[in-house]
């Protein structure tokens, strides 16, 4: 029993000491996998990007539907700002076509909100959006609670925590929980026209927190679309103006799938743009496609000039050792062991370079992730996350793969050396 | 009869290695075969241990072809019957003498226990000093006696030596003639040896040289009895 371990740690220091003599070999399998491990953490990252800014995965049987030439949704009402007005939606609404339609709803008013806690208040300015209580439905599980009632319910970005948390900070108080800030009271106040002139109205409305959310990508608060109907007809009746309440984007569900052509026809003809999986899978896949191109290609090169490499590298080391394997053969080694042990050998340090490629990558990732906002403000909204444990398996296969398939025509130089010439030189 | 090597023909492109070649080799002999050097003889053993084909002929172990062989049983043929021995010793540089001893004995996938024949090896052939020393830190004699032990650790039955003492001094190729002489006769080994060097010639049973791939015998018999077994050289 002894002896037999003695064996197994005589071949595996034997086996330690080759890998270790040969770690330099596959060396360039560490930019193969470091690639591949961004490239993984960027195709993750513009995915979540694309499907976050597209207000959530559309269905199969829904369209999105937003105002002519327009190709993003604009939750903050700015000046030129399209949208689709009142009428088009109740007209859509009444389409026989859908079994629902909800929309994301804006006033041209501007929003205050102000929150008290220890005697301390605090006052901020924030973009509003109405959304209809069905359209949570699929989106947040507290979503009956939702309705126009007193206190106004409101729904603010999971970011604003940390906001919150920020200014109590500055008072020295301690951080607040989420859960500790649901049904928080807040006053929110509508203000029409420019400030200091006749059309100057406000609206106070005692409020609380409803909710938090990062599904609903929204840069301000949700209040129900009721609520914001509510306002403007308010507006309307003292003061016979519109108070600009509109939508920026209504989200369908059509009974038939099958119809869907003509039933886009039909929302063109009124002047709308039109969404479907269909165009945001095309356009998604799109751009997954030429990032996917550019970087397959980038792999494609570090891949073969990797195996070229290796391939050289594994050659030279069978001529440094050939007198070793003719030895090994002579004393009773078989080819096939050869040939394996070799084929280890090289899966070994490929496994090596594959953990070191993965924390490479992720460390560049993590070095990225800081300086790309930095350098393209552009891009500050796409979330580089670092890869996970799944990426460090695969890196750990595909290196060991890469390297074994790559010293295999080595191997097998190994495996048939004209042995007697080894031994004599 | 332990070895028959029958009719062995073999080619490199036009140029004739061996024709025809034909000897057989019994326990407890010792066979010298000669020649110029690249006339084959090295080839030879290579056939004759299975690791080169020839182009026809037969090369009979205990009755057995092993030509027929697969390479998994002709590397177990020549882990278990066979022992090497090389003029340049061909030692594992990054292994200790012991190392080196123990590794054909580890090669096995259940590995007998051979620490008690390696200290017996370690008497017998005098190297109980240097044992735990690497290669590089040995004589040429101590080489060659480390790659006896090799050969021999496995208890095979014949010793394929190629040019043993082709790069020894006169004294050390002296003590080495007298080890096989000591392995033929206590170990009933039987001994193919490759060699120029004519002390070796002279304690062999059988000597046969190799011409223009035509392996001769050249009719002499050597007396064993005339054989002195070296004082120096203990048996255990």
């Amino acid at each position: 029993m002894n002896f037999i371990i003695y064996k197994i740690l005589f071949i595996a220091k034997d086996n330690f000491t080759n890998i270790i003599r040969s770690v330099v070999s596959s060396f360039g399998i560490l930019f193969l996998i470091s690639f591949f491990v961004i490239y993984i953490s960027l195709r993750d990252s513009v995915t979540s990007y694309v499907k976050g800014n597209l207000f959530d995965n559309l269905a199969s049987d829904e369209i999105k539907i937003l105002p002519k030439n327009t190709k993003e949704i604009e939750f903050v009402k700015r000046p030129g700002s399209r949208a689709i007005p009142l009428s088009t939606a109740n007209t859509i609404r009444k389409m026989p076509d859908f079994i629902s339609v909800h929309g994301v709803s804006r006033i041209g008013f501007t929003l205050r909100v102000e929150g008290e806690m220890l005697g301390k208040t605090k006052r901020m300015y924030v973009p509003v959006c109405g959304v209809d209580r069905d359209f949570l439905k699929t989106r947040t599980n507290k979503w009956r609670s939702f309705t126009n009632r007193r206190p106004v319910p409101i729904i603010a970005p999971k970011f604003s925590i940390d906001m919150l948390n920020n200014y109590f900070a500055m008072d020295n108080i301690d951080p607040i929980p989420e859960s500790e800030l649901i049904g928080f009271p807040l006053t929110l106040t509508f203000a029409t026209g420019a400030r200091n002139t006749e059309e100057r109205k406000t609206y106070d409305f005692e409020a609380e927190v409803h909710s938090f959310t990062d599904v609903i990508n929204i840069p301000g608060v949700i209040v129900p679309t009721d609520f914001l109907k509510e306002i403007a007809q308010k507006y309307y009746a003292e003061n016979r103006k519109s108070a600009g309440m509109e939508y920026a984007v209504l989200f369908a569900k059509v009974k038939d799938v099958d119809k869907l052509p003509q039933t886009v026809e039909e929302l063109k003809k009124l002047g709308l743009n039109i969404q479907s999986q269909k165009d945001v899978t095309e356009k998604t896949s799109k751009a997954m496609r030429i990032i996917d191109s550019f970087s397959l290609g980038v792999i494609a090169i570090f891949f073969l000039l990797t195996s070229i490499s290796i391939f050289n590298s594994y050659l030279t080391i069978v001529y440094i050792r050939s007198k070793k394997f003719s030895l090994k053969r002579i004393l009773g080694y078989s080819k096939l062991r050869i040939l394996f042990g070799f084929i280890f050998e090289s899966a070994c340090v490929g496994a090596l370079y594959g953990l070191a490629g993965y924390f490479t990558g992720n460390m560049i990732i993590r070095y990225f992730s800081v300086k790309i906002p930095q350098f393209l403000p552009s891009l500050s909204s796409i979330t580089i996350a670092e890869s996970g444990t799944d990426t460090l398996f695969l890196c750990i296969v595909i290196s060991s793969a890469v390297s074994a398939v790559s010293a295999l025509i080595p191997a097998i130089f190994a495996s048939n050396i004209n042995l007697f010439k080894a031994v004599r030189r | 009869m332990l070895l028959s090597v029958e009719n062995i023909n073999l080619k490199f492109g036009k140029r004739v290695i061996l024709n025809n070649v034909s000897f057989k080799a019994d326990s407890g002999k010792i066979i010298a075969i000669t020649g110029k050097s690249g006339c084959g003889k090295t080839t030879l053993l290579g056939i004759v241990s299975g690791l080169l084909k020839p182009d026809s002929g037969k090369v009979l172990y205990k009755n057995k072809n092993i030509l027929r062989w697969g390479d998994f049983r002709k590397s177990h043929f020549r882990n278990k019957e066979i022992g090497f021995v090389f003029q340049f010793f061909n030692l594992m540089p990054d292994m200790s003498s012991y190392q080196n001893i123990i590794f054909p004995a580890l090669l096995r996938i259940f590995p007998r226990n051979v620490k008690k024949d390696i200290n017996n090896l370690v008497e017998y052939l005098n190297i109980k000093d240097i044992i735990n020393h690497h290669p590089e830190t040995l004589s040429g004699g101590e080489r060659q006696r480390v790659a006896i032990a090799r050969a021999i650790i496995n208890k095979p039955k014949m010793i394929l030596a190629d040019e043993p003492t082709g790069n020894l001094d006169n004294t050390t190729a002296e003590d080495i003639k007298n080890l096989f002489i000591k392995l033929k006769k206590e170990e009933n080994m039987s001994l193919i040896i490759v060699t120029h060097d004519k002390r070796l010639v002279d304690i062999a049973d059988e000597h046969l040289h190799l011409e223009n791939g035509i392996l001769k015998k050249t009719g002499r018999q050597k007396e064993t009895k005339k054989v002195k077994a070296v004082k120096t050289v203990k048996k255990k």
